[in-house]
């Protein structure tokens, strides 16, 4: 549209406003561990962002793998090095034994598969949900705001472990997560 | 971080006067019947401002306007009411069936110094025989206080004159004051909560209010091991009386909303008795129970994102407890405080320690000011905002929590609201109430109930 002059310093501007709001959002943030579980590009969208505003990500959980995402992963890769993946249409009782080993300091996921690591005690977040704002600038914005709540105040699930179970036998953590996933060589 | 203003006004009362607050009492009392030395009108005040304000609950065994009374006029107060009084006391006597008759007297008939005391002796050196029954009398002007002051006034005369004196103590067995009748909407549930907490420890509580406490306990009530006050203001008074006339210690305790703050009281009451019991299995149990009925709600809690930021414009007694109950347990945070009473400099410090958050990244703003109408000015003032500034804290999502009066906020807020501090004029409270390890869950009904009330 001939207008590129104008959206560079658009982008300029907003990045700006937006970088200088984050400052204390990314230093709370700083060297918490998160583990983001969605449909796959969301999910590796998702990681980037939570990058972005300081979180280490400790590992991810996409439900399902299309080939044009494989560029995605290595660019995740770069920032993150190799963390645990789980490809998986959520299969919780896998979930369950990798936060057990890897215990981040925040579940970001799907609706109605949050429960998991909500029972283990791990502040959780809804990735999202029709009324909560996470595109565009002001979505950074948003869902730092958001995380910020969550963590300041996790009292609502902190007691879980010790009060409710999950359904999974006690040797089951002791197993490897991946041990039902037949290896078919590819 | 606490504010002062003066006020030479009082705007959008919150209580009834001393009188009111006695007279509500009394109609609390089981088998108690209030006889009112005032000018005509004043049972039918209370009675009204209940029925407006204390979520639709009147009187009680003799209470609304059957409550019997001087009814003094110009008459009285020119010629003295003493006369009027004693005669209205004999008939009530005669022909009004209760255990406990409690003579109360208002602005105008202790302006004019009427000497009530020396109605009841009267009639005690002149009748031989009181069929069981007991007079005493209470001076509980209406200009004295608030309602909370009539409470401690008429509760502290009922430890001096009905109470039976020197009575050996019996292990286990305590009273509970600072539940204020009529004031707390919830009083029945909240005290029933309190009794089953405390029941869990072996202990026989003695709640004055309920359907499960006698007159006969009242006047047994001093043989009590331990007083416990579960306000930090309410009710103080009437355990300094009895301390000094019983000789039963107190302690003291924020009201007990969930698991959290009723496990602390548990501790403390274990403690101050030396129980032989393991407080620590008890409160796990309890809180076991409590995260059972909790569990399902997770799912959807958190997929609604159904953390708040909370607004708490309160009495003194709702103010702390809800304040813990939503930072402890629910999750949620207390952002800004307001304090509606008039308060010492040190009550004001007690409070303000106890809303502390330890390494808290967010403490409150914490407001002492009797005008609860400023709120939306402090709330301003904590987030000045220009419609364009993106990249600001916002108070969003979020809650208020107070009287009925507090929707108006809550409209200018664009936030949900919840009535549960006097006045409540929007809810109908029977039965419920918040105390307790499971008492809390009430209160997260009502509430995730109201943040999804147009789902």
């Amino acid at each position: 549209m001939g207008k590129e002059a104008a959206a560079e310093r658009l982008i300029e501007y907003e990045t700006s406003q937006l970088e200088k709001a984050l400052i204390p959002y990314k230093a709370f943030f700083k060297g918490k561990k998160a583990f983001i579980s969605a449909g796959e590009y969301r999910t590796l969208a998702t990681a980037h962002l939570l990058h972005e505003i300081g979180f280490e990500i400790a590992g991810i959980r996409p439900f399902h793998h299309d080939e044009y995402a494989v560029k995605e992963y290595e660019k995740l890769r770069k920032l993150t090095g190799d963390i645990p993946l789980n490809i998986a249409n959520v299969q919780p009782y896998e979930e369950a034994n990798i936060l057990r080993k890897i215990k981040p300091d925040i579940f970001i996921g799907h609706s109605q598969s949050n429960t998991t690591a909500a029972k283990m005690g791990i502040p959780v977040h809804v990735i999202f949900n029709s009324s909560l704002s996470y595109i565009d600038f002001r979505g950074v914005f948003e869902i730092a705001r958001r995380l910020f709540r969550q963590l300041s105040c996790p009292s609502f699930n902190k007691k879980f472990p010790q009060y409710i179970k999950l359904p999974y036998k006690t040797s089951w953590y002791d197993e490897n997560p991946f041990k039902y996933i037949k290896d078919t060589g590819k | 971080m606490h504010n002062d203003m003066t006020h030479n006004y009082i705007e959008r009362p919150r209580y009834f006067c001393a009188f009111g607050g006695a007279l509500s009492t009394l109609e609390a009392l089981p088998e108690t019947i209030p006889i009112m030395h005032a000018s005509v009108g004043c049972a039918a005040s209370i009675a009204w401002g209940q029925s407006g304000a204390s979520a639709l609950e009147v009187g009680g065994y003799c209470g609304g306007l059957s409550v019997p009374a001087s009814n003094v006029t110009d008459k009285e107060i020119i010629f003295g009411g003493v006369i009027r009084l004693k005669q209205q006391v004999l008939n009530t006597l005669q022909i009004i069936d209760g255990r406990l008759y409690v003579i109360i007297t208002s602005c105008v008939t202790e302006i004019i110094v009427d000497d009530v005391r020396s109605v009841v002796s009267d009639i005690y050196s002149e009748r031989e025989n009181m069929e069981g029954a007991a007079l005493m009398y209470a001076e509980t002007a209406g200009f004295k206080g608030n309602s909370y002051t009539g409470y401690d006034i008429v509760m502290s005369e009922i430890a001096k004159q009905f109470v039976v004196k020197n009575k050996a103590k019996k292990r286990g067995r305590v009273n509970v004051f600072g539940i204020v009748p009529f004031m707390d909407c919830f009083w029945k549930g909240n005290l029933a909560g309190i009794r089953k907490a405390l029941e869990l420890l072996g202990l026989t509580v003695n709640t004055f209010f309920t359907t499960n406490d006698t007159l006969e306990a009242v006047r047994s009530s001093s043989e009590a091991e331990l007083n416990i006050v579960v306000s930090d203001v309410y009710g103080i008074t009437i355990a300094k009386t009895y301390q000094s006339i019983h000789g039963i210690p107190y302690i003291v305790s924020s009201l007990p909303i969930g698991p959290t703050a009723t496990g602390k009281l548990l501790r403390e009451t274990a403690d101050a008795l030396n129980l032989d019991v393991d407080i620590e299995k008890i409160i796990d149990d309890q809180c076991r129970e409590y995260y059972q009925f909790l569990a399902p709600l997770t799912d959807a809690f958190y997929d609604g994102d159904h953390q708040r930021y909370a607004v708490i414009i309160a009495d003194t007694n709702y103010t702390v407890a809800l304040s813990r109950f939503l930072f402890d347990d629910l999750g949620w945070i207390p952002v800004y405080i307001q304090f509606t009473e008039l308060l010492t400099e040190q009550q004001k410090e007690t409070l303000s320690e106890k809303l502390l958050i330890e390494n808290a990244i967010i403490n409150p703003q914490v407001i002492f000011d009797i005008n609860a109408s400023n709120a939306g000015k402090y709330i301003g003032n904590m987030y000045p905002r220009r419609d364009t500034d993106l990249y600001v804290e916002t108070l969003s999502p979020a809650f208020v929590f107070g009287s009925a009066f507090e929707r108006d906020l809550a409209l200018k807020l664009n936030t949900p609201h919840l009535s549960i501090s006097f006045p409540v004029t929007n809810r109908a409270i029977i039965h419920r109430g918040y105390t307790g390890f499971t008492g809390g869950l009430n209160l997260i009904e009502d509430i995730v109930s109201a943040v999804i009330a147009n789902r």
